[in-house]
C-alpha cells in the first residue's frame, strides 16, 4: 500500500466507522464531503471498503421504512459509484439486488414498491451509474449470466416510466432501462455497440425481453396524460435504440446456398406438419429465438408498435417529431428486411415529416427519403412504390373525412403526407408511377373528391359587398381575400396548392384538369376553379393546357355569371305584349324578316343567326349563388392574370380578348371583383413585362379600341363598354389620347341615336370622366385662372379715377349711345348668327388654303360640349350633361370653339333656370360660373335680362325660408339651402367676371343684403361677406354706396381737407343692429 | 325588329391611318400568316393575322397601290399610273425583281398566272400586254375587229379551265365583256353588259359570273361550258349605286360586293338574294380578299375588307359551324 492510499485510508476510515456504526444523514453527507476531497484513483482504490457500508445498510431490515435516510444512503452511493470503474463482480450483484430490492414488490400492481418517488430516483440514477460504471468483462458476464436479474431491473425501470408521475423519475427510468441493455449513449457509438461479443450478448438478452420492454416503452411514448416532450423524446429514442439493435438486418441469418441437408430439414417438417398442424400454429415461444421464423413473427408484432408511434407524427413539439423521424429513418435503413410490415408506415412519417414547417425535422426528412430510394435496390423500390401508391389513394379516402373534423394538426399532416406522396410518386423520369395509377377512372374520381373538399372555399355575406372608394392608382394587389377556406386550416391552402402544382407537373396535367374543368362547367364550383387556377400557375404544366383552360375561363357563360340577388328581369305584364308568342318585347331576333332593307340580315337560307343573340334572361338568383358566383368570377379573373405569368410569350393572342375582361372587372361595383381585376392587371403588366398598367393599356390599345368600339354597338354590351373606357381613362395619359379620340367620337355618334337612349347616364358619365382627364393632362394650358393682383387702398387714386370717368361717361354722353350696353340680346343674337355664317365662310375657304388645324383634344371637347348642350335641355341627365359642358367649356378656354359653344349652350341653360328644380339650377350656376369665367362679357348682357333675376328672385325669396333656421334645423339638410348657398358663392365670381356695373351691380348686392343679418344662417352669412368683400376689391365705390345706403345711419365723415364737404351716413356703423356684425368683418378686412 | 348586322372579328386600324386600296393573304410555310395591305401612301402594310398588328412595312413607291399579288415566292403589285413591281421574297426579306412600267393611267387590276408567271397587265388603247415575272414581254391580246369601240380595260379575270386552257375575262369601258383564249390569244367570246363594269369575278364550279359596276345593278352572267359563249343571266338591284369590287368565295356558296358607300353585301350563289349588308366601313370599300387557307387565331376562313377610311375589318360570316 502506497504512502498516499495509506494517508487517504486513515483520513476516510473515522468517517466510513461512523457511516457504518451509525447511518444518518449526517454521517451520510460527511461522507460524501470527504470522498469529493480524495483523488479518483484513491477512491478506485478503496471502493470495496468504501461502498461496503452502503451495500450492508441498503439490504439491512433496520431502516426499512426510513426513505429518507434510503435515499441519502443511496445517493452516497452513487457518489462513490460514479468516481469509480466497478471491479468486483460479487459487489456489483450485491449492490444491484440491494438497490433492486428497495423498489420491487412483487405484490403491487407494475411490482413496484410503494416508496416515495425521490428515493426511487435516486435508485434509478443509481442502477444506471452501476450499469454504466461497470467493467467491460463484467458487464459481458453480467449479460450472459444473469439476464432473469437485469430482465427484473429492465421490468421495474420501464414500469416506474410507465406509471409514475415525476417527470425526472421517469426519465432517469428511461435511461435506467437503455443502461441495463446495453444500448445506453454512453454505451454505443452513433446507436451501435462497436464490440460483438456484447452486441451479441446485448442481442441474445434482448430478444428474449424485446416484447415488454417495447410495450412498455411504447405506453410511455404514447401517454395521454401530456408526460413532457423530453420523456417522449426519451421514450422513442429508447424504443429505436432497443429495437434496432435487435432488429439489425444483418442478424437475419440467410442461405445463399442450399445443401442436402436443407432439403432433408424441409421434408422432415413437412412431413412433421402432416402429423402436427401447420407451422404458424407453432406458440410463439417455441419459435426459435432469432430464426428467420421469428423475425418474421417479431415483425408483425412490432409493426404494433410503429403503428402506436406514428400518431406522434402530429405532435405539437418538433423535438418529438424530430425523434420519431430518426426512429424511422432507422427502421429504413437498418432494419429493412426484418421490419418489413412497418416500413411503409416509416416512409408515410418520413414523407410526411418532409413537409414540416421546423427545417432540422424537413431536412433530415427529406434526405432520409432520399436516401433511401436512391440506395434501395430496384426491386425493393419497385414494391415501395406500389405499397406508396396504395397507401395514397387510401390517405385520398380518407382526407375528406379528416379534413370535416376539428383536428387541425392531424388535417395539416395529412396534406403534407398528400404532398410527399405526390412528390415521391411523380419525382420519377416519366412516364411516373402516379400517372399510370391516375388513369383509372375510380382512383381520378377520388383524387378529385378529396381535391375538391381540400379547396373548399367558403362563401358569405361580404362577398357581395360593394365598392366604397375606387382608386385604380393605390398600388398592385397581392393576397387575394376571396380565398377562404371552409375546412383546411391557416396554411393548409398553401399545401393543398402544393399537391395540385405537384400533379400538375406529372403527366397526369391533362387527365385531371379535364375531371376539374368538366365538374367546372358542370356545377360552377368555385373549388374546382380554384383547382384550375393552380394547374395554371405550375411552370411546368403544358402550355396546351393552359391555354385550354383559359378557353374555358373566358367564354361568355363563364365569365359573366350573374351576381345581382333576385336579379333577373321582371316576367312580362300584359303592359308590355299581349302575347309573348306573338310579340316579344325583348327579343332582339326574329325568325323572318318581312322586308330586307341595309343593315338587316337574312337568316332563311344559310345558317347564320345572329352571332350574339340577346341570351334568355338569367334566372333569378338566390343570395347563395350570387355568392357562389361572386367567388367564381374572383377566381376566374385571378386566374386569367395568373395564366398570363405562366405562359407570357403564348399570352399575345389571349390579351386580345382577355384585356377588356380584366379591365371591365376592375370597374366593378363589387369590392372583391374590383380587387381581383387589379390583381389580373397587375400579373398581366408583370408577364408582359410592362412599366405598369397604364404602359400595358398603352401597348394594346388596338386591342382595347376594338373591343369597345365591338361593345358600343350592341345595347347590351354598351354598359361594359363604357365601364371599360372610364377604366382606361383612370390608368392612362395623355400619350393614350390619339387612340381615345376615336373612341369618344365613336361614343358621340352612338349617343345621337335613339336607340341608346337607355344608357345615356353612363354616356354622359363617360363624356365627364373625359374631360376631367383632359383638364388633368392639359392642366398647364388651363391654368390661366390668375387672380387679379392685389391692389391696397388708395382713397386718392379712387377719388381720381372717378373724375376720369365722369369726364369720359360726359364726353360719351355727348357722342350717343355707349356701345355694347343698350345693345338687346335680339340684336346680338343677330350678330352672332352673323359672324357664324362668316365663320362657315371661312370653312369653305379653308379648303384652299392650309388652315393651323385645330387642336384634337380640342375638337373633340367641342364635339362633347356639342352633345350635352342638346342632352342639357333634355328631361334626363341634364345635370350630368350640365356638369360636362362646364368641364368642357373650361378646356377650351381660350380657343376659337369656345364662343359658338358658350352661344349654342345658352338657350337650354336659360331654360333650365325657369324650372325649379334645384339640383339642376345648382349645377345650370355652375355652368353659368365658368360661361363666365371662359367667355367673360360676351354674355353680359344676356346674363343680365335672363338669367341674373332669376337668381336674384330666387335668394329674396328664400332668404325668407332661412331665416332663423340655425345649426341644428333641416332646412340646412335641404336642397334648397345647397342651391343658395351655391348662389351667394356664385355671385362673387360672376360680378366681376360678366364685368356688371351701375344698376346690375346695385340689383346684385341688393339680393345679397339679406344674408348681412346675423339671423341667417353662418355659412350663408360668410358667402356674403365674401361677396362683398370681392365686390369692394372690384368696384369700392359702387359698394361703398350700397352699404351707406344700406346701414342709413346720420355718422357725419368729415375729409381731412376743409375744402370738401362732410359726408353724412357712413357704411361702417349699421342702423339695423342685424347687420353689425357683418358690416365690421367686411370693413375690418379690407382694412387689415 | 330586324337583326342588327354582324360584327367583324376583328377591325384593324392602321396607325397611319391610310386608306387602303389592295387586300392580299399571304400564308408562307412555317406558319407565318399574314395580309398584306397596300395602301394610299405607296407602301405595303404586312400585318401578323396572330397579333393582328403590322409586323412590316415595305416601301413600295410613291402613289397608291391599286392592286397587290402574293405567291408563294413572289410579291406583285401595281401602282397608279401602272407601274409593276415584282418583288421576291429572300431570307433577308423583300427584293425588287423586276419593274414594269405601263402608260396606263386606269384603275384596272393586272392579273396573274401564277402557275405558268405570267402577268396580264393592261394597256392603253384596249390593250392587254403579257409579261412574266422577270418583266420580259411575251404577246399581247388585241381586238382587232375596229367596227366595235372597247374603250379602255377595266377589269381582268383569270380562269383556268380544264383540260389546261386558260383563259382571260376582260371588261371594258364601253360596257364589253370578252374572254380571250390565252392559248391563241384569241377572242372566243363577247358580251355586252349593262355600262362600264368596275370588277368581274367568275366561279369555276357555278359556272356563273358578276360584274360590278357604277350603278346600283349587279350583273351576274353565265358561261357556257361547251362552247364558252357569255350570256346575262341575271340582274340583282342594291340600293346604292356604285361597286368597286365583287369577289366570289372558292367554295361557291357566297359571293361579295364592296361598294363606294362602305357597305359589304354578301349574296348567296343559291338564291341570289342578298344575305347581309355589313356597315361597318364608313368610306367606300376598295377590296375584298377572301384567305385560302383558316387562320389560325380565329380557326375559320377569314374575309378582309379594307377602304378609304383606312380600316381593314376582319370577318368570319357563313362558315358553317360543325
Amino acid at each position: 500500500m502506497n504512502p498516499v492510499l495509506k494517508e487517504a485510508f486513515n483520513r476516510i476510515k473515522p468517517v466510513c466507522d461512523m457511516l457504518m456504526v451509525c447511518p444518518t444523514a449526517d454521517t451520510v453527507s460527511n461522507f460524501v464531503n470527504k470522498i469529493t476531497k480524495l483523488k479518483k484513483d484513491v477512491v478506485q482504490e478503496l471502493q470495496q471498503y468504501l461502498l461496503f457500508p452502503f451495500i450492508t445498510h441498503i439490504s439491512s431490515t433496520e431502516i426499512e421504512t426510513k426513505y429518507g435516510l434510503q435515499r441519502k444512503l443511496v445517493d452516497g452511493m452513487r457518489a462513490v459509484l460514479e468516481r469509480v470503474t466497478v471491479n468486483s463482480f460479487e459487489m456489483c450483484m450485491k449492490i444491484e439486488i440491494g438497490l433492486l430490492q428497495l423498489v420491487f414488490d412483487k405484490d403491487r400492481p407494475g411490482m413496484i414498491a410503494e416508496i416515495p418517488e425521490e428515493l426511487k430516483l435516486s435508485v434509478m440514477l443509481s442502477l444506471t451509474v452501476l450499469m454504466l460504471n461497470m467493467d467491460k468483462k463484467f458487464r459481458e458476464k453480467l449479460m450472459k449470466t444473469q439476464v432473469p436479474l437485469l430482465a427484473q431491473a429492465v421490468f421495474v425501470a420501464v414500469h416506474i416510466a410507465k406509471l409514475d408521475r415525476l417527470r425526472a423519475l421517469r426519465l432517469a427510468a428511461i435511461h435506467c432501462v437503455t443502461a441495463h441493455t446495453g444500448t445506453h449513449a454512453s454505451q454505443t457509438d452513433d446507436y451501435s455497440i462497436k464490440d460483438p461479443v456484447i452486441e451479441k450478448a446485448v442481442v441474445d438478452m434482448l430478444s428474449s425481453i424485446l416484447p415488454g420492454v417495447l410495450a412498455g416503452l411504447q405506453d410511455v411514448a404514447t401517454c395521454a396524460d401530456n408526460p413532457g416532450h423530453g420523456v417522449i423524446v426519451a421514450a422513442i429514442d429508447a424504443i429505436h435504440r432497443i429495437l434496432c439493435i435487435t432488429m439489425h438486418d444483418k442478424f437475419l441469418y440467410k442461405k445463399s446456398e442450399y445443401t442436402a441437408d436443407d432439403f432433408a430439414k424441409m421434408y422432415l417438417e413437412k412431413t412433421k406438419d402432416k402429423v402436427d398442424t401447420e407451422v404458424s400454429s407453432k406458440k410463439p415461444k417455441e419459435i426459435t429465438k432469432r430464426s428467420p421464423e421469428w423475425y418474421t413473427m417479431a415483425g408483425d408484432k412490432l409493426m404494433l408498435v410503429t403503428k402506436s408511434l406514428i400518431a406522434l407524427r402530429t405532435h405539437e413539439h418538433h423535438k418529438v417529431r424530430k425523434e420519431l423521424s430518426v426512429f424511422c429513418s432507422r427502421l429504413l435503413t437498418e432494419c429493412n428486411t426484418t421490419m418489413q410490415p412497418s416500413i411503409p408506415l416509416a416512409l408515410d412519417v418520413l414523407i410526411a415529416l418532409s413537409k414540416d414547417e421546423y427545417s432540422q425535422v424537413s431536412d433530415y426528412c427529406a434526405t432520409a427519403v432520399s436516401t433511401y430510394f436512391s440506395t434501395a435496390a430496384k426491386d425493393a423500390k419497385n414494391k415501395t412504390m406500389d405499397s406508396l401508391c396504395e397507401n395514397f389513394f387510401t390517405t385520398l379516402t380518407c382526407l375528406p373525412r379528416v379534413l370535416n373534423n376539428v383536428d387541425s394538426a392531424r388535417k395539416l399532416s395529412t396534406l403534407n403526407l398528400l404532398h410527399g406522396y405526390i412528390q415521391v410518386l411523380g419525382s420519377e423520369p416519366p412516364p411516373q408511377r402516379v400517372v399510370s395509377a391516375l388513369s383509372v377512372h375510380t382512383n381520378m374520381q377520388c383524387l378529385c373528391n378529396a381535391l375538391l373538399e381540400a379547396a373548399a372555399l367558403d362563401a358569405d355575406l361580404t362577398l357581395l359587398s360593394t365598392v366604397a372608394t375606387r382608386d385604380v392608382l393605390a398600388g398592385a394587389v397581392t393576397d387575394s381575400p376571396w380565398v377562404r377556406p371552409r375546412c383546411v386550416p391557416a396554411g393548409g391552402l398553401r399545401r393543398v396548392a402544393a399537391c395540385v402544382r405537384g400533379l400538375a407537373a406529372t403527366r397526369a396535367a391533362d387527365l385531371l384538369a379535364d375531371r376539374l374543368m368538366q365538374v367546372a362547367l358542370q356545377h360552377k364550383l368555385p373549388d374546382a376553379f380554384l383547382l384550375l387556377n393552380w394547374i395554371g400557375s405550375e411552370p411546368k404544366a403544358p402550355t396546351s393546357l393552359i391555354e385550354r383552360i383559359l378557353n374555358l375561363y373566358i367564354q361568355e357563360d363563364m365569365w359573366y355569371l350573374p351576381l345581382e340577388v333576385g336579379g333577373g328581369e321582371a316576367p312580362l305584364t300584359s303592359a308590355d305584349t299581349l302575347d309573348v308568342s306573338v310579340y316579344d318585347p325583348r327579343a332582339w331576333h326574329r325568325d323572318s324578316v318581312p322586308g330586307l332593307y341595309e343593315g338587316a340580315t337574312e337568316t332563311r337560307y344559310t345558317d347564320i343567326s345572329y352571332r350574339t343573340p340577346r341570351a334568355a334572361p338569367p334566372p333569378r338568383t338566390t343570395l347563395r349563388e350570387a355568392q357562389r358566383n361572386m367567388l367564381v368570377s374572383c377566381l376566374l379573373t385571378e386566374g386569367v392574370g395568373m395564366f398570363a405569368l405562366t405562359l407570357n410569350e403564348h399570352y399575345q393572342p389571349y390579351l386580345m380578348k382577355v384585356l377588356c375582361l380584366v379591365l371591365e372587372r376592375i370597374s366593378s361595383p363589387y369590392e372583391l371583383l374590383h380587387q381581383a381585376g387589379l390583381k389580373a392587371v397587375g400579373s398581366i403588366t408583370a408577364a408582359a413585362g410592362h412599366a405598369g398598367p397604364a404602359d400595358l393599356i398603352r401597348c394594346n390599345a388596338d386591342y382595347l379600341t376594338n373591343q369597345i368600339t365591338r361593345r358600343l354597338k350592341k345595347a347590351w354590351d354598351c354598359e361594359s363598354a363604357l365601364q371599360i373606357l372610364s377604366v382606361v381613362m383612370e390608368y392612362s395619359d395623355v400619350t393614350m389620347l390619339d387612340y381615345m379620340y376615336g373612341i369618344v367620337e365613336d361614343v358621340l355618334v352612338q349617343s345621337c341615336d335613339k336607340y341608346y337612349d337607355r344608357n345615356l347616364e353612363s354616356y354622359l358619365q363617360v363624356f365627364i370622366t373625359f374631360i376631367e382627364c383632359l383638364q388633368k393632362w392639359f392642366k398647364d394650358e388651363d391654368n390661366t385662372d390668375s387672380k387679379p393682383p392685389e391692389r391696397g387702398l388708395d382713397l386718392l387714386e379712387d377719388v381720381r379715377e372717378y373724375c376720369r370717368n365722369q369726364q369720359e361717361a360726359e364726353r360719351l354722353l355727348d357722342e350717343g349711345e355707349p356701345p355694347g350696353g343698350g345693345q338687346s340680346a335680339e340684336e346680338m343674337y343677330r350678330e352672332d348668327r352673323a359672324a357664324e355664317l362668316d365663320d362657315a365662310a371661312d370653312y369653305g375657304d379653308a379648303v384652299t388654303k392650309e388652315e393651323a388645324p385645330v387642336a384634337r383634344h380640342l375638337s373633340v371637347t367641342a364635339a362633347i360640349v356639342r352633345r350635352c348642350v342638346r342632352g342639357a335641355a333634355g328631361a334626363r341627365g341634364a345635370a350630368a350633361a350640365l356638369r360636362a359642358a362646364g368641364g368642357g367649356l373650361r378646356v377650351l378656354r381660350g380657343s376659337a370653339l369656345l364662343l359658338p359653344l358658350v352661344h349654342a349652350a345658352w338657350p337650354p341653360l336659360v331654360h333650365r333656370f325657369e324650372e325649379d328644380d334645384p339640383i339642376i339650377m345648382r349645377w345650370a350656376i355652375e355652368l353659368l360660373v365658368t360661361m363666365a369665367s371662359v367667355s367673360k362679357d360676351f354674355i353680359r348682357a344676356r346674363a343680365i335680362k335672363e338669367v341674373l333675376p332669376h337668381i336674384y328672385r330666387f335668394l329674396k325669396k328664400s332668404s325668407r325660408d332661412s331665416y332663423l333656421k340655425d345649426a341644428g334645423s333641416s332646412y340646412r339638410l335641404s336642397l334648397a339651402f345647397a342651391l343658395q348657398l351655391c348662389s351667394l358663392r356664385a355671385l362673387p365670381r360672376l360680378a366681376p367676371d360678366l364685368a356688371l356695373a351701375r344698376e346690375p351691380l346695385e340689383d346684385a348686392m341688393h339680393s345679397v343684403d339679406p344674408y348681412l343679418s346675423k339671423k341667417q344662417p353662418k355659412p350663408l352669412q360668410a358667402a356674403a361677406v365674401k361677396f362683398y368683400e370681392t365686390v369692394l376689391e372690384y368696384d369700392y365705390g359702387a359698394a361703398w354706396h350700397h352699404l351707406r345706403r344700406l346701414c342709413r345711419n346720420d355718422a357725419v365723415l368729415r375729409p381731412k381737407d376743409p375744402s370738401l364737404a362732410p359726408v353724412v351716413g357712413t357704411p361702417f356703423q349699421p342702423k339695423n343692429k342685424n347687420y353689425e356684425n357683418n358690416i365690421k368683418l367686411i370693413f375690418n378686412f379690407e382694412v387689415s | 325588329m330586324a337583326l342588327l348586322p354582324p360584327d367583324p372579328v376583328y377591325t384593324i386600324r392602321n396607325v397611319d391611318n391610310v386608306p387602303v386600296y389592295s387586300l392580299a393573304f399571304s400564308f408562307l410555310p412555317g406558319g407565318l400568316e399574314r395580309l398584306l395591305a397596300g395602301s394610299k401612301n405607296g407602301y405595303v402594310y404586312a400585318y401578323n393575322l396572330q397579333t393582328n398588328r403590322v409586323q412590316q412595312k415595305i416601301q413600295v413607291g410613291q402613289a397608291p397601290i391599286l392592286h397587290l399579288i402574293h405567291t408563294d415566292s413572289h410579291l406583285i403589285t401595281q401602282e397608279k399610273g401602272g407601274k409593276l413591281k415584282v418583288f421576291e421574297l429572300t431570307n433577308s426579306g423583300y427584293e425588287e425583281d423586276a419593274v414594269i412600267e405601263v402608260d396606263y393611267p386606269g384603275f384596272c387590276r393586272f392579273e396573274a398566272n401564277t402557275k405558268l408567271a405570267s402577268l396580264y397587265v393592261p394597256e392603253k388603247d384596249y390593250k392587254i400586254n403579257i409579261y412574266n415575272f422577270n418583266g420580259e414581254k411575251l404577246g399581247s391580246l388585241e381586238y382587232d375587229d375596229a367596227s366595235v369601240k372597247l374603250g379602255d380595260v377595266m377589269c381582268l379575270k383569270f380562269i383556268e379551265f380544264p383540260c389546261d386552257r386558260p383563259c382571260l375575262l376582260a371588261g371594258y369601258e364601253a360596257g364589253w365583256l370578252l374572254l380571250w383564249d390565252l392559248n391563241t390569244n384569241k377572242c372566243i367570246s363577247k358580251l355586252q353588259v349593262l355600262e362600264c363594269p368596275m370588277s368581274v369575278d367568275y366561279h369555276l364550279e357555278q359556272q356563273r359570273g358578276i360584274i360590278g359596276n357604277a350603278s346600283n345593278v349587279i350583273q351576274i352572267f353565265n358561261l357556257g361550258r361547251k362552247d364558252l359563249s357569255l350570256t346575262l343571266k341575271l340582274d340583282v338591284t342594291i340600293k346604292n349605286p356604285g361597286i368597286n369590287k365583287v369577289k366570289t368565295r372558292s367554295d361557291g356558296k357566297v359571293f361579295t360586293s364592296g361598294g363606294w358607300d362602305g357597305h359589304i353585301r354578301i349574296f348567296s350563289w343559291f338564291s341570289m338574294r342578298p344575305l347581309v349588308v355589313l356597315t361597318e366601313h364608313k368610306q367606300a370599300i376598295q377590296d375584298v380578299a377572301y384567305s385560302t387557307e383558316k387562320v389560325s387565331l380565329w380557326k375559320a376562313y377569314i374575309m378582309a375588307a379594307g377602304g378609304l377610311d383606312g380600316a381593314i375589318t376582319l370577318w368570319d360570316l357563313y362558315n358553317s359551324k360543325q
